[in-house]
């Protein structure tokens, strides 16, 4: 049986492989086609080398036949997924997008691999990122700029942008991102494809190569919400070996089934009134408008909402984590792991301060120069303090909205990708393009990205709907029936 | 604009272990007063809390495990991304004469 790509979803290839009507082998084989041809365009990958990922898929091949074999129940049966590259892969380079970083091999999986895996799925190279996932456009990596599938001279959007640009050029049919503020959503926004972020402790954190650790989730990209629910399920729920992790949630995927008899009657969707929609570009408004009218044809009831603290979300958000990255990056001093700056002579400072300097790229050193001068005697209260209160008070009118509302429609954007250079020498640009996701993680709720529509130029666009903290499976179940009455086959871009 | 002076600069690279070259100390002067400028938005926020007030951001406690001694790295593999290794030690620069 011939094994196409673009037509397959994530549960197709898991049923099709736990069926024995389609091998492993077959599956493997068309993605590294694909890979080969469209890799060099787009930079999807750190360090992809065709049998390097051989070597890696033999033992994950040979796992999972012998689990067939047994009979075992995999809901991910043969599915390729890309990880981000700041997610730990046991004996397989982990780089964070950083010279800092570059030749580390974990000795451990993350959590979610592990679960990944035990699901059935199989670890699929490793995705470019911003540096240490900091950054909104994929720019800021030492392994150079991830390019947009739909057209090579934009952005793909980040920090995630080699994940989402990996499924939209249908290189892998899912992957693993991070967000710590959007960093899931806005590249699955600018490359046409669905991403979704957890609530805070839904997914476990170990194995995350820490950013702003009270912010950061992994989460999933693929083409629909259904396939995202896939890998949710077989992720989340608690992990001893992550403090912050949660008991209570779990993504049950028989809520998944005959979506076509259901509508979302009954369901309030709040709209920010604080939102100034002159601000978004012309085609993402217009889209805004058609998600609406969408809800509402499936019965939802739109209901204006108010918070009035979200005019201090970027701020907020860029003060608190930057703080907690100057101390998570604080351990890489070249000693235990990661690159070290060898001199004649050299003393102990020295040799921590010219590593770093060496191996962490510019965005990163400014990122970790404010969060040391935001928690610096004398700034402390003006800053990280304010930024606090801050974040609690939006926190408050959020769990207030929801008891009024189910869930928040927004864009995911205010804009389609912009072109690669555009905005790397202007960091206040392109922190404001956050404005839609920073939110949710400031207040730990689940939002997932839904592509709606394309701009003048044919670039994607996409549209956000977050939901109530720990109700991730009413949410991706929202956003699947959304997506079943709605969503067309994906469509794929053709990469010149 | 919020400003922060070269001399600010130099003290922040310092208490981050980065070294900031006099050519690149114009640059996060400029970048880094452009962001702090940015981030006095902050300044139009009045605060309810009082002054006891602590962030209380996941409401009911998050799950402890239980004081259990587990297996965890060996020596081998926590010493196999180093730079330099004697022994079961990590090597690094003399630091007493």
């Amino acid at each position: 049986m011939k094994f196409d790509p673009l037509s397959t979803s994530i549960g197709e290839i898991a049923f099709k492989v736990s069926s024995a009507s389609l091998t492993v082998q077959q599956v493997v084989e068309s993605y590294v086609e694909r890979v080969k041809a469209f890799e060099p365009k787009i930079n999807a990958f750190v360090d992809w080398d065709e049998s390097e990922l051989a070597n890696q898929l033999k033992p994950q091949i040979a796992r999972l036949e012998e689990k067939l074999d047994q009979g075992q129940d995999l809901p991910l049966a043969g599915v390729p997924i890309a990880i981000k590259d700041n997610i730990c892969t046991e004996g397989i380079q982990t780089t964070a997008g950083s010279a800092v970083l570059k030749g580390f091999k974990p000795v451990y999986n993350a959590t979610v691999v592990d679960r990944l895996s035990s699901a059935g799925a199989l670890v699929f190279g490793k995705t470019n990122l911003d540096e240490f996932a900091m950054g909104s456009s994929s720019e800021h990596s030492a392994f150079g700029a991830v390019k947009n599938p739909w057209n090579v001279d934009y952005v793909p959007g980040g920090s995630s942008g080699g994940s989402a640009a990996a499924v939209a050029a249908a290189l892998v049919p899912g992957s693993l991102g991070s967000d710590t503020g959007g960093s899931v959503r806005q590249p699955a926004s600018f490359c046409g494809v669905v991403g979704f972020k957890p609530s805070y402790g839904c997914l476990s954190r170990y194995g995350l190569i820490a950013y702003g650790s009270s912010l950061d989730q992994v989460g999933p990209l693929a083409r629909s919400a259904y396939d995202c629910a896939l890998m949710m399920s077989a992720m989340a729920g608690h992990d001893p070996m992550d403090s912050t992790s949660l008991t209570n949630v779990s993504i049950d995927m028989s809520d998944f089934q005959n979506l076509g008899g259901k509508d979302l009657r009954g369901v309030k969707v709040g709209i920010i009134k604080e939102f100034d929609r002159g601000g978004l570009q012309k085609e993402v408004d217009e889209s805004f408008a058609v998600f609406q009218d969408r809800l509402r044809s499936l019965g939802a009831e739109m209901v204006e909402v108010s918070l009035p603290s979200i005019e201090y979300a970027i701020p907020t958000y860029y003060i608190l984590a930057t703080a907690e990255a100057s101390s998570n990056l604080a351990r890489y001093d070249g000693v235990r792991y990661g690159h070290r700056e060898v001199g004649d002579d050299q003393t102990l400072e020295a040799m921590y301060q010219e590593s770093r300097t060496f191996g962490f790229g510019q965005e990163t050193q400014k990122r970790i120069m404010l969060g040391t001068y935001v928690l610096s005697a004398g700034y402390y209260d003006a800053y990280y303090h304010k930024a606090q209160h801050a974040r609690q008070k939006l926190k408050n009118e959020f769990s207030k909205v929801f008891e009024a509302v189910d869930l928040i429609a927004s864009p995911t954007a205010p804009t389609s990708a912009f072109k690669i250079g555009h905005k790397i020498n202007d960091s206040v640009a392109m922190y404001l393009g956050d404005i839609f996701t920073i939110a949710q993680n400031l207040v730990g709720c689940p939002a997932i990205s839904l592509p709606l529509g394309q701009c003048e130029q044919g670039l994607p666009i996409g549209m956000q709907l977050s939901g109530r903290p720990l109700m991730d499976d009413a949410l991706l179940k929202g956003a699947a029936i959304y997506e079943h009455k709605f969503r067309k086959d994906p469509i794929f871009p053709t990469i010149e | 604009m919020a400003k922060i002076s070269r001399e600010e600069v130099g003290n922040v690279a310092k208490l981050a272990n980065l070294r900031i070259d006099d050519s690149e100390i114009d640059y996060y002067e400029r970048e880094l007063s452009k962001v702090l400028s940015f981030f006095q938005q902050l300044d139009q926020f009045t605060s309810d809390f009082d002054e006891g007030f602590r962030a209380d951001l996941t409401g009911a406690s998050t799950p402890e495990r239980s004081d259990e001694p587990k297996k965890s790295l060996g020596p081998e593999q926590a010493l196999s991304n180093a730079h330099a290794v004697r022994g079961s030690s990590f090597v690094v620069p003399r630091i007493l004469e």
